[in-house]
């Protein structure tokens, strides 16, 4: 069989990596997945309690439940999935199974990039949707807002003053700004033996400060001087081309996003690679 | 077969391995000996791919290793010291894994364990150590490979489990096998090692089998010490001592006393068995 990279072998290892993060961590990922299902009876209750009535959950108050409990999940899931790489024990018996680096990886990605998120928003939005088909009161399902939102992004128009041109939003953008955001605490999750999560967000923190300080120091300095943004905008508008460089900057946005996806990609297969233990 | 040349290693700037040469061929078991901190279970955790070499290189069927190559991982298996305690049930874990094996045999799995007396259907983050190691002792012996690496397999066993090992070893591996034990626990495993390597601070001390030991040492259960005794020690109704075979008397090799015979005279032994 190939070494370097067999379909029926890492098909077989990649089911074998659902079912072992699934053993592992699949009860607290259950439960943020229910979460509809926890807020409706945190809601009744206290509604039952404090007032004698029944209250639901709005929907307003349902999507930020959704957007804190993702938040959440999706900085914590890369380390709870694979942060038992590091371990030397658990690790080392991850290292020594009989697949190729290359199908680890591959499974890895599908797993973080595709498989958890998937089956997190199925699970919560399915159950949202049949929470407000047992009880109408609910509202629209975020299923059915879902829908909405995303026709919404992808037919997104604009226009600016003295043009008529539509701007377009690149959907696809905001996946790949997810997919960055995984990639970055699953390199995380596989560099650093302890503080899995901590050490990434203070990373974060200290390149934005840096940034912060060489863009503080390059103003300073007078590197802008003479550049009036608002007068470039206003040349751009007037010959028409705000449709274009919209375009342009999905492009770009969309290529810069895939580069620093594939770096981030390259950093953990070689973190893999090179494990040692 | 297994080729080291020129093997070093280090944890930073602390040697451990320094310039090692052998060849570990099929069929054998090897005893790995050594005091705490000489290397053993670097030397395994390197045979196994889990580490990579700073200098020289570890061939294996013209293999690296390091390059964990799938055809390499599933002809081997390292058991290591200390073993994960997975939230799963002991025979859910190895139909799990043995899967990745081609030769894996989960009814031998099974009949390993209740040669222990170890219940499958227990979740091994449930059991004792013993009885994980009992788990992990029966997976290793069901893989059907032909390199096992195990790290002090009988810590933490006890006395019946320790036979039932020697026997499940003999008995589950493959004539061509080679497997490599490092331990401690020589009296454990005195009647079924063969060849002995013991290990020394950067150095191997001795590589050899037990005919070419008994071929250069005498081991005797006397009462009075030889004069050019190399180790003795006093055992209930006499001594048990080494000293260098002169007249080619065969002796059974107490792997205990050997061990101590080669490390207070480290370079004597070293001589003796390289002029051959």
């Amino acid at each position: 069989m190939n070494n370097t990279f067999s379909f029926k072998r890492f098909w077989r290892f990649f089911l074998y990596d659902i079912r072992r993060w699934a053993t592992s961590y699949g009860p607290s990922f259950l439960i943020m997945s229910l979460m509809p299902l926890v807020l409706y009876a945190i809601t009744m209750t206290f509604s039952l309690v404090f007032t004698q009535e029944a209250a639901h959950p709005v929907l307003i108050a349902r999507t930020t439940v959704l957007a804190v409990t993702a938040s959440l999940l999706f900085i914590t899931y890369p380390s709870h999935v694979y942060g038992f790489v590091t371990d030397k024990k658990a690790g080392g018996a991850y290292l020594m199974l009989p697949v190729s680096r290359l199908e680890k990886f591959a499974s890895m990605m599908l797993n973080v990039l595709v498989i958890v998120p998937a089956i997190f928003f199925a699970i919560y939005l399915g159950t949202d949707a049949l929470l407000c088909l047992i009880d109408t009161g609910c509202g629209d399902s975020m299923l059915k807002s879902a829908g909405t939102a995303i026709t919404f992004l992808s037919t997104f128009g604009g226009s600016m003053e003295g043009t008529e041109q539509i701007i377009s939003f690149n959907f696809f953008y905001m996946y790949l700004c997810f997919g960055i955001s995984i990639l970055y605490f699953l390199l995380g999750a596989v560099l650093f033996r302890k503080h899995k999560i901590l050490y990434p967000i203070l990373i974060l923190i200290g390149l934005n400060m840096l940034l912060s300080l060489v863009t503080g120091g390059l103003i300073s300095i007078g590197i802008f001087e003479g550049f009036d943004f608002e007068k470039w905008v206003l040349s751009v508008v007037n010959e028409g081309n705000i449709g274009a460089m919209a375009t342009w900057f999905n492009v770009l946005s969309g290529l810069v996003n895939l580069v620093a996806i594939a770096g981030l990609g390259t950093a953990v297969y070689f973190r893999i690679k090179t494990l040692k233990h | 077969m297994i080729q080291i040349n020129n093997l070093g290693f280090s944890y930073g700037n602390v040697p451990v391995l320094d310039n090692i040469t052998m060849k570990l061929e099929p069929g054998r078991i090897y005893g790995l000996l050594g005091e705490n901190g000489v290397g053993k279970t670097t030397l395994l955790t390197l045979l196994c791919g889990l580490k990579k070499t700073l200098s020289g290189s570890i061939d294996v069927d013209g293999s690296n290793p390091y390059d964990r190559e799938p055809d390499l991982l599933a002809s081997q298996y390292y058991l290591p010291d200390e073993v994960a305690a997975l939230p799963v049930k002991a025979e859910q874990f190895a139909r799990m894994e043995g899967e990745f094996w081609p030769d894996y045999d989960h009814a031998r799995f099974l009949e390993i364990m209740r040669l222990f007396e170890n219940d499958p259907e227990k979740k091994m983050n449930a059991m004792s150590a013993g009885q994980l190691k009992k788990t992990y002792i029966s997976f290793a012996l069901s893989l059907g490979c032909r390199y096992l690496y195990l790290d002090e397999p009988t810590n933490g066993l006890d006395i019946p489990s320790k036979a039932q090992f020697r026997s499940a070893l003999m008995k589950y591996t493959a004539e061509d096998s080679t497997i490599v034990i490092s331990t401690h626990q020589v009296r454990d495993l005195e009647n079924i090692i063969d060849p002995i390597i013991i290990l020394d601070r950067q150095d191997v001390l001795l590589n050899a089998s037990l005919d070419e030991i008994s071929s250069k040492l005498y081991f005797d259960y006397g009462n009075t010490i030889h004069p050019e005794s190399l180790y003795s020690e006093q055992l209930p109704g006499g001594f048990i001592q080494v000293y260098a075979n002169a007249e080619g008397i065969e002796s059974k090799v107490n792997i205990e006393a050997l061990f101590n015979a080669v490390h207070r005279n480290k370079a004597l032994i070293k001589a003796m068995f390289q002029a051959r």
